[in-house]
């Protein structure tokens, strides 16, 4: 069985402050504390690849990781706006980039929001089947380079992370949370609410706003009865962090306390894949919390969602 | 029995944003009462909601205060 041992997330340290431009959007300060949820969205250096913020992440890893670069059998690098135009896959760059063997398994995901929780299953699943013990889960997302800096609904609101996490066998020392019970979701009729239009993104914001309010609270209760799990055994709610707005719209609908529901979207924005590991990595070693779930949802229309279980209870 | 137009105002008055003034011109932009597109998003998710209607992309550009809304709403259930 697979594992999750460890995560480290990357922030660039460059930010776009989005409160000189509430002018020229007609936003107000309190839109963007209140509903966004932040006042700066972070952006990779010009001149930086998706595989860099990878590399970032990977060396924030490793400064507090027993994790060995040579025993590395499986790369996954979750993504949609991949190294250069796509061709190698940016797991491949990756690969070549930190000196993992040669025998290391490396491919690419194509997802968004979801793509933190579809990459758990989709690492587990295959390292399990093809007994891996060391892999590496990468969310980088760099929507900077697809946005249109005139369209307020975007500019604001996206930022840029990468995050690695360090999966391995479960039953170490050094496993902290197994990934059980995952749920999906899929909406493809509605796939047009968020898209990459000619080199840059355009968003429905009403269209994704019906989707995560109606939607995910129903795969959140899904998932739950799947599971033979209450809302009261789990520990923590970590949901993509979509907007302040959309996160205490959930927050509300299902009923939960603030203390389970995490807001984490001051300073970088919303990022795509990383966020749900940017908040993860907080909790990864707090014993305390023995079942987090997990859930990501986003462009496609896509949910996915999971229990993560602490291996040692 | 037909939902009257004086319903479905009680149905966007309950979802209004707390901060908010209490509205007392129906004709008039609820913009103008400091509710934001995210909040507009919230009054038009919740007549979806409670009348199983779908409000297009288009239609809500002129959807702009409550009467507007209203309107919308209730002609879009006598069409039902």
């Amino acid at each position: 069985m697979i594992g999750i041992l460890d995560l480290a997330s990357y922030i660039p340290p460059d930010f776009s402050d989005n409160s000189v431009r509430l002018a020229e959007f007609d936003k107000s300060l309190d839109f963007l504390d209140q509903k966004i949820g932040s006042r700066t969205v972070s952006r990779m250096a010009a001149g930086m690849e998706t595989s860099d913020m990878c590399l970032n992440a990977l060396e924030l890893l490793t400064s507090k990781s027993s994790i060995n670069i040579s025993d590395v059998d499986c790369i996954v690098v979750c993504t949609q706006n991949p190294d250069g135009h796509g061709i190698p896959h940016t797991s491949a760059i990756v690969q070549a980039k930190i000196g993992a063997p040669s025998t290391c398994a490396s491919f690419d995901i194509s997802l968004g929001c979801s793509g933190y929780v579809y990459g758990l299953s989709i690492m587990k699943s295959f390292m399990e089947a093809n007994q891996l013990k060391n892999g590496l889960l990468f969310t980088s997302d760099p929507y900077s380079k697809i946005l249109d800096p005139n369209d307020p609904n975007t500019v604001l609101l996206f930022g840029d992370a990468g995050t690695v996490t360090y999966l391995g066998e479960a039953n170490t020392e050094a496993t902290e949370l197994i990934p059980e019970s995952f749920q999906f979701y899929t909406q493809g009729t509605s796939s047009d609410a968020l898209t990459n239009a000619s080199g840059k993104l355009k968003m429905n914001g009403m269209a994704v706003l019906r989707f995560a309010a109606t939607t995910v609270p129903v795969q959140i209760e899904t998932l739950l009865s799947k599971s033979n799990r209450t809302k009261e055994e789990i520990d923590l709610f970590i949901f993509h962090q979509g907007s302040k707005h959309i996160l205490e719209n959930l927050r509300k609908t299902l009923e939960l306390p603030d203390n389970k529901v995490p807001i984490a979207i001051s300073g970088h924005g919303n990022t795509v894949s990383s966020a749900i590991p940017l908040i993860l990595e907080n909790y990864l070693h707090e014993s305390n919390y023995h079942r987090i779930l997990l859930c990501g949802f986003g462009v496609g229309l896509s949910v996915a969602s999971c229990v993560l279980t602490r291996s040692r209870l | 029995m037909p939902t009257t137009k004086e319903e479905i105002i009680a149905v966007l008055l309950s979802h209004m944003p707390d901060h908010i003034p209490t509205i007392d011109d129906y004709d008039k932009p609820l913009e103008d009462y400091g509710l934001d597109s995210l909040d507009t998003a919230d009054l038009l998710l919740a007549l979806e909601e409670k009348y199983n209607l779908r409000i297009s992309d288009d239609d809500i550009e002129i959807l702009r205060s409550t009467n507007d809304m209203a309107n919308y709403a209730q002609k879009q259930l006598a069409s039902k």
